[in-house]
């Protein structure tokens, strides 16, 4: 039997069970419901949900959604509980085999509450730490929003300030998580995935920050729900709408102009939609020739339907744009100069529907697209054209068996095109792959006692190309309270990747599968984590991973000598139409340990983190085969995030709640370290010239022959390290129904000279060749201002 | 008062770590001696002007007269398909009179040195191309006017051959005779010309992707702003093999755009760097004026 049949087999025994499962007749009283906010009507992710005396309870899950088995007869008391939401209780009186359901909308804490509000988050606190799996990081928009920012706030930007989580440059929003390249990081918007995700040649990512409800960010040891990524896992969800009442931001900044509104639909649901342009092209750029015609758009659209009790229905739709129009001399009648645009599109059409209170459901259908043209003007006849789509199915059935097990049925069905084409007066580059990928997961959760945590599950995938490979990736993860605020956790699990990328600067990277040239990639994941509550408000999390890599591929330097045609068309051109010698193969591994201790409630909030890390690789052919560093690694990184209304801070009062008022001082500071990047500097000359009757390289005015420079060890040198620290002064002003915030935004406010890359300039003196460095900064100190409006 | 001074006494380290302007220095880049080779052989033609030079750190003297590795100095030994190579003391190259080059053979250079009391070796092996490459000579381009009468030419093909290299040489190449009006580059004056004019001076234009299996013949146009000058030009065209094609693609680009280097295709096996390489070579004269 076939991999495809055993699949087919699989799918319809799960559907067989589940059906059963939907007309059985349960003997257990069940209470079930959604936890919504009530300020917006959206829906609470991670509430605790507990029936006091009965020792029972549970969490709601991504939709909202919590169920309580086995639940005792008669009345009881069901207390629901977050962290910065006031905590309700809500009586029911239950019979045997009764179904209770129930709609429960918490509160966000009042500023009047005091400190008794302050000892229920620290008890909540401890239950959040151990709930959250090892390696995960959560963030909610306006935390991102609260970080001193480059002109705009920007998702990516904000995480590269967590432990694990690195940049390579100021002028890249890219992620390097534990060691792994950008493209092994899984990047999902209301479950649609997403490609090269970046504005303005990679500064700015693509996620507006104000249609941002949550941010799920998981460095490393995942479960068998996602996959398809060697790295991380960074799942954006947006914001389904107010459902309560018209609410809207509004902001300017000197690059952007951004607004964000949502709507309620009547009872039956809402509608929430963002938009961003920049206008530096209506202003700047026609004032001076310096500056090219450059814009980016991007804009957010989402719906969400209350169908019935049992079935709720969002779409989802995103699209951006990056547009640039190029010319060296504006005023030159056959200047060099270009064209290029590229961008997103995704959409996601999601349906959560209850079988019964036991089993709830999830269904998605997406699509995602990214384009990319560009086309020399008029001098050189050359054009890009750069596509990838990826169209999927899939569905998840979450049983909650007992109080205690849990099990999660997957399946996906992704459908993928990549289309490259690049064509020049002599030859063309015409590359085009259709994939298929096919994955079905399970995974169990249980939870013997308040002790442990336990949750094991596998995935198995099915690649179809030119090649077909079947793979199956165990995943586990343990979880032990050792006291009531401490506890540890071990992750493990085997991750594939059958997608490439070949990085670009400044343009966008593009993307191929894996074929009968590039095999599936795979890495090893092992975490330990040490999690613990300090104080009332603290969290510190300690952790250490190994991660293993087999098949990575790096983009091969030398391609242009080594690539072949696939045939030759009529006129006798080359035709390049596969990815042969696109890559180097080699293999890697990153080992690593991170502290981080945070406050996120209270009148001062942020973290501070360290990280120690090394990785390593070897590439066919490369360096002779020894292992170095990779750019992206950094032995050491300090993160400190502050944020604070200043009365609060210099008053003392650090760990109370904010102190109200209609107006406020708002500070907020960002500072970061890291080591220095390793790169391959040039070690000596030598004198032999590129052509035979040639004599290039020569020095002018000196009697020596032309010279070519040869690198060192691969990697081998270190930049010296890499410091920054930001500031933000807002003033916010409340008039009731809206709040006025202007802000003062400064970057680099050491004007810290960190080197971006180096240049190297020869001067023939004193009968020597003489190597001066030149430095290529990254963003000098950057102030900048703006205004948001919240009504 | 109190908690402002705390506050000021955390922050200030992070001030100070975040000002200045951070130094490179690359005296610490380890250096490795290597031999460097530049070896070129053509069908038709005997063994001659092979170099076999060193590479020096950078920074550190470039004396001429120790650039090149001699059998006195440092024991140099070098031999083509096992026949030594003979030192000529004037050129500073290796040659063989004996050693006729002939198209479709292999032949393998091997070089031992010693330099900086570091005994090295290296080896290579080339395969020259097929009989066959030739400009077609009934196509002599004569006197052409600057950028109105396209600079083509046409030849035949050799199996065996993965670049046809076309060096562009300005014979007449000076301050006075570059052609200032171009359509390229606007602004430029002799000062600049001056400063570059190797730049201009020596122009390449390589074809590597057609099919030399076949007795098709082929034609190049020369690319418009490959012309700077006035005057007398000499195209040498090269056909050469994977050696030739690797080396010349890849050594001059060993700088990314960010700064960072990488190895080029390595033609040289062991200590060496350079290139040891064949080719079939044939040229072509033309004249440009206004």
């Amino acid at each position: 039997m076939t991999n495809q049949r055993l699949f087919n087999a699989f799918v319809f025994i799960l559907m067989c069970f589940l059906i059963s499962e939907t007309f059985a007749q349960s003997k257990k009283a069940t209470i079930s419901g959604f936890v919504y906010d009530s300020s917006n009507g959206e829906a609470m992710i991670g509430v605790n949900v507990y029936i006091k005396n009965a020792g029972i309870g549970g969490s709601t899950n991504n939709s909202g959604y919590f169920v309580i088995n086995s639940a005792p007869i008669g009345k009881q008391t069901l207390q629901f509980s977050s962290v910065g939401y006031k905590t309700i209780s809500v009586d029911v009186d239950v019979s045997a085999d009764q179904h209770k359901q129930l709609r429960v909308e918490l509160s966000p804490k009042s500023v009047n509450i005091n400190e008794v509000t302050i000892s229920s988050d620290k008890e909540k606190l401890a239950d959040k730490l151990f709930a959250k799996p090892a390696s995960k990081i959560e963030m909610s928009g306006s935390q991102v929003n609260a970080i001193p920012k480059v002109i705009e706030a920007d998702l990516l930007r904000a995480l590269q300030t967590m432990p694990g989580i690195t940049a390579i440059s100021d002028f890249s929003s890219e992620l390097y998580v534990r060691g792994g390249t950008p493209d092994q990081n899984l990047y999902l918007i209301d479950g649609a995935d997403v490609y090269n995700p970046d504005h303005a040649f990679g500064i700015f990512s693509t996620f507006n920050t104000n249609a941002i409800k949550k941010v799920e960010v998981s460095k490393g040891g995942f479960g068998a729900e996602y996959g398809g990524r060697l790295s991380s896992v960074l799942d954006v969800t947006n914001l389904d709408g107010n459902r309560n009442k018209f609410e809207g931001i509004f902001n300017l900044s000197l690059l952007s102009g951004s607004t964000t509104l949502q709507i309620p639909i009547g009872s039956i649901g809402s509608i929430s939609g963002s938009f961003r342009r920049t206008y530096i092209d209506q202003t700047y750029a026609k004032w001076s020739k310096d500056i090219p015609d450059y814009y980016f758009y991007d804009g957010n659209l989402k719906g969400f339907f209350d169908l019935s009790e049992q079935d709720k229905l969002s779409l989802s739709f995103f699209k951006s744009s990056d547009n640039l129009k190029y010319k060296q001399d504006k005023d030159a009648p056959q200047s060099f100069g270009f064209f290029y645009d590229w961008g997103n599109t995704t959409g996601s059409l999601n349906w959560k529907h209850i079988f019964n209170q036991n089993i709830f459901s999830s269904f998605w259908v997406t699509g995602s697209s990214f384009s990319s043209n560009f086309k020399f003007d008029k001098i050189l006849n050359l054009s890009e054209k750069n596509e990838l789509s990826d169209y999927s199915f899939k569905g998840l059935i979450e049983y909650y068996a007992t109080n205690e097990l849990t099990f999660k049925l997957g399946a996906e069905h992704k459908v993928l095109r990549f289309l490259y084409d690049e064509e020049w007066e002599q030859g063309r580059v015409d590359i085009e792959q259709k994939d298929h990928l096919t994955t079905a997961y399970l995974n169990a959760g249980w939870s013997p006692t308040i002790l442990w945590d336990f949750e094991a599950g596998a995935r198995l995938n099915y690649f179809k190309a030119d090649i077909s490979s079947t793979n199956i990736e165990p995943r586990l993860a343990i979880k032990y309270r050792l006291s009531e605020t401490s506890s540890i956790k071990f992750a493990s699990g085997i991750y594939h990747q059958y997608l490439d990328r070949v990085p670009r600067l400044f343009f966008s990277s593009i993307w191929c599968s894996a074929d009968k040239y590039i095999k599936p990639s795979n890495s090893y994941h092992y975490i330990l984590s040490y999690q613990k509550q300090l104080g009332d408000l603290l969290q510190l999390e300690v952790e250490t991973y190994y991660k293993d890599y087999k098949n990575l591929y790096s983009y091969n330097q030398n391609l242009n000598a080594m690539v072949t045609p696939g045939y030759f068309d009529a006129s006798g051109n080359p035709v390049y139409n596969n990815t042969k010698g696109i890559f180097t193969r080699g293999d890697g591994n990153s080992l690593g340990f991170e502290v981080l201790l945070r406050k996120d409630v209270g009148a001062i909030t942020g973290w501070v983190s360290y990280s120690l890390a090394r990785t390593k690789n070897t590439y066919d052919g490369i360096n002779q085969g020894n292992e170095y560093a990779p750019r992206h690694d950094r032995a050491s990184v300090v993160n400190f995030i502050l944020n604070s209304d200043i009365n609060d801070l210099f008053s003392g009062n650090w760990n109370g709640e904010p102190t109200p008022k209609s107006s406020k001082w708002l500070l907020g500071l960002n500072f970061i370290y890291a080591s220095g990047q390793p790169i391959t500097a040039p070690a000596s000359a030598y004198q032999v010239s590129t052509v035979p009757d040639g004599n290039d390289n020569t020095i002018p005015g000196e009697n020596i022959p032309g010279y070519k420079l040869y690198p060192g060890s691969i990697d081998s040198y270190r930049l010296p390290a890499y410091s920054r620290m930001d500031l933000s002064i807002t003033y916010e002003k409340d008039y009731g129904s809206w709040t006025l915030s202007p802000y003062l935004q400064i970057f680099n406010i050491g004007a810290r000279k960190n080197i971006w890359f180096i240049q190297y300039q020869s001067e023939f003196k004193n009968n020597s060749i003489i190597q001066t460095v030149k430095k290529v900064n990254m963003l000098p100190i950057l102030p900048s201002i703006g205004v948001t409006v919240k009504f | 008062m109190k908690t402002l001074k705390i506050f000021i006494i955390i922050i200030l380290p992070f001030l100070f770590l975040n000002c200045g302007d951070p130094n490179v220095d690359l005296n610490s880049v380890t250096y490795e001696p290597k031999i460097a080779v530049e070896g070129y052989i053509y069908a038709n033609q005997t063994v001659a002007n092979i170099k076999i030079m060193r590479n020096y750190r950078l920074g550190s003297d470039v004396n001429l007269n120790k650039l090149y590795l001699t059998p006195e100095d440092n024991s140099t030994s070098v031999t083509i398909n096992g026949t030594a190579l003979q030192f000529d003391p004037l050129t500073k190259t290796y040659y063989n009179n004996s050693i006729l080059v002939e198209p479709g053979k292999t032949y393998t250079l091997e070089v031992s040195a010693v330099i900086d009391g570091k005994k090295l070796q290296t080896e290579s092996v080339t395969t020259v191309p097929q009989k066959g490459f030739s400009i077609l000579s009934e196509h002599v381009l004569g006197t052409l006017k600057y950028n109105q009468e396209p600079i083509v030419i046409t030849y035949t093909p050799s199996a065996g051959t993965e670049i046809y290299l076309f060096s562009i040489l300005a014979r007449d190449a000076s301050v006075s005779s570059f052609i200032y009006t171009n359509p390229y580059v606007t602004n430029i004056d002799s000062v600049d010309v001056r400063k570059n004019i190797n730049d201009y001076k020596m122009q390449y234009q390589a074809v590597s992707e057609i099919n030399s299996n076949t007795t098709s013949t082929y034609t190049l146009k020369i690319d418009a702003f490959r012309i700077w000058f006035y005057g007398s030009y000499r195209i040498a065209v090269y056909a050469g093999d994977i050696n030739f094609k690797n080396y010349f693609f890849t050594s001059n680009n060993v700088e990314e755009d960010d700064g960072n280097f990488h190895e080029p295709i390595q033609v040289l096996k062991g200590d060496g760097i350079g290139v040891f390489a064949s080719a079939i070579k044939d040229t072509i004269v033309f004249n440009i004026i206004k």
